[in-house]
């Protein structure tokens, strides 16, 4: 052991176990969320007029709930975890956690509520009303000042990459939902005109880019070392990914509107820098990859690496998908159509759901000191989940590619219905196995947190 | 009138953008690349310990807030199935 480490005393990681908590029980909402929503693009009149459960209404319940109530909390459950390990030293406050937890999960609540009620402000990804954004930063800011804490208290030197990542995410997302959510205007929560759309796809990508991107790579890169018993490829190309990543991701939001008369010049710089994604990307996926070589066997034995590493397959195909989509002449055929929801379920649940999930799976044993409940449930999620993610990828992918050739044919909108049911039904089916899929984790995860005294995993 | 917003933004993002880079230069983060490389191997952070009584209840609280949303849920679709 190096001579300016110490070994720290035992810890209880709560807030690690309360987020682990929050993760299992919101994914189970969420889905339920989207199959209901993907059960009505099948039968519009299932549930006939009522109110709470339009579609307009759970989508953004759904989208929302997924990205805080499911990814983000599984992530952080994870980075509770290792951050004060990676310093050599106990988290800063359990308490501040614990506080964090449960402001989280109110404005959880307090998010299913007002938009099942219809309260919203009505710009995509920046729905919830002021309230529950004041909420959402105010513990931002906890969660970043408790982690830049133990990094003060800290016994070892160098930052681990992946406390880099989590330090970013956190006080990113901060400023960026702040601004995106336009949060010194309470009433409307929105500028107007052009700079709106341009503000609000500023944060609507940045969700992605400075929050689960940032959030996942620290775990992975936590997480495939660990499991592969090896030390990680290079860590200044580590570096050189997260610094890559926080001056070029910050610009691409504006690919989203390239149908709108905004600037040229910010939708050229869009385009180019969406490209020049593939530097952070491979920079991450090559090290990533690499420190993997020849362990692939290690990572099947491990359930946690088994998630982690799929996610970052997962990773490749959804930025590779990302660059291109961006390029006028493809985003012709494929902008407002399936394609993108597509592309959007592969970044959200196959890349960053899936490494939240294999996070969990990972940290829960150690911080319990005791076995996972069940590895056939936590195996049984893992192929639901690939199934569900691979089948929700041809079938968008299809049912988009019709819906913009169509439309770019001059065809409209209600003629293409018929022809893209079928995927609608398939793509319904899917959101079932997910919701399944998130029952069985659920279930595993609390009785590995309470009850068990488990099995190997 | 939004641009004072969005330069602001800018140039607070670049500062500590900057001062953060400048920061990790001086203090050595860029250095010893090779033992930053084992960072995550060298498994000598806390260990799991037993779980206080205090623990245990603020562990109770936590899981039966998570139990509230799911039934606070289950609640908004029967009353929108049933009720409304």
């Amino acid at each position: 052991m190096p001579e300016n480490l110490t070994r720290p005393n035992t810890a209880t990681y709560l807030t690690a176990k309360g987020f682990c908590l929050t993760s299992a029980a919101w994914m189970m909402v969420a889905t339920l969320a989207g199959l209901v929503a993907a059960i009505e693009l099948v039968a519009p009149d299932l549930t006939g007029n009522i109110t709470w459960l339009l579609f307009s209404r759970l989508r953004p319940i759904h989208v929302n709930l997924v990205l805080f109530g499911f990814v983000t909390p599984g992530l952080l459950a994870s980075a509770f975890y290792f951050v004060p390990r990676l310093l050599r030293t106990q988290l800063y406050s359990e308490k501040l956690g614990i506080v964090t937890i449960v402001l989280w999960n109110i404005a959880l609540i307090a998010l299913v509520i007002t938009l099942g009620a219809g309260f919203t402000q009505g710009r995509e990804y920046a729905e919830m009303i002021w309230p529950i954004d004041v909420g959402i930063v105010l513990v931002f800011i906890l969660i970043f000042f408790n982690f830049a804490m133990t990094v003060k208290n800290r016994k070892e030197k160098i930052l681990y990459v992946s406390v880099w990542y989590v330090l970013a995410a956190t006080i990113l997302t901060a400023c960026t939902y702040a601004m995106g959510n336009v949060i010194w205007q309470p009433d409307s929560g929105a500028l107007s005109g052009i700079p709106d759309a341009i503000l609000l796809w500023f944060y609507g990508h940045n969700v992605f880019g400075l929050l689960l991107t940032p959030l996942s790579a620290a775990t992975a890169y936590y997480i495939i070392p660990q499991v592969c018993r090896s030390p990680l490829y290079s860590h200044t190309l580590s570096l050189l990914g997260f610094w890559a990543l926080i001056v070029i991701y910050t610009h691409i939001g504006t690919h989203h509107l390239l149908q709108v008369p905004v600037p040229t010049w910010l939708k050229v710089v869009a385009i180019v820098d969406s490209i020049a994604m593939v530097i952070p990307v491979m920079a991450f996926l090559i090290n990533i990859w690499y420190t993997a070589r020849g362990k692939l066997g290690l990572i099947h034995e491990d359930i946690g690496g088994k998630f982690v590493f799929t996610g970052t397959v997962m990773y490749f195909i959804v930025s590779i998908r990302g660059s291109m989509m961006s390029l006028p002449d493809v985003q012709r055929v494929t902008h407002f159509s399936h394609w993108v929801v597509g592309h959007a379920h592969v970044g959200v649940l196959g890349f960053a759901g899936m490494i939240a999930l294999g996070g969990l799976y990972f940290t829960i044993p150690r911080i319990t000191g005791k076995p996972l409940f069940s590895r056939f449930l936590a195996d049984l999620q893992f192929w639901m989940i690939v199934i569900g993610v691979a089948g929700f990828t041809i079938v968008l992918t299809i049912s988009g590619l019709i819906q913009g050739n169509a439309w770019l044919n001059g065809e409209t909108v209600y003629r293409i219905l018929p022809q893209i049911h079928i995927y609608n039904v398939v793509r319904a089916s899917l959101g079932l196995l997910i919701f399944l899929a998130s029952i069985a984790g659920c279930y595993n995860i609390f009785r590995s947190l309470f009850l068990t005294s488990g099995e190997n995993s | 009138m939004y641009y004072p917003f969005f330069l602001t933004y800018i140039l607070t993002g670049l500062f500590i953008g900057g001062t953060v880079f400048y920061w990790a230069l001086k203090s050595g983060q860029f250095s010893d690349q090779q033992r930053a490389r084992f960072l995550a191997l060298e498994d000598i952070g806390p260990q799991a310990g037993p779980t206080s009584m205090r623990g245990r209840y603020q562990l109770y609280f936590i899981f039966s807030l998570a139990l509230a949303a799911i039934l606070a849920s289950i609640a908004l679709l029967g009353y929108a199935l049933f009720f409304s």
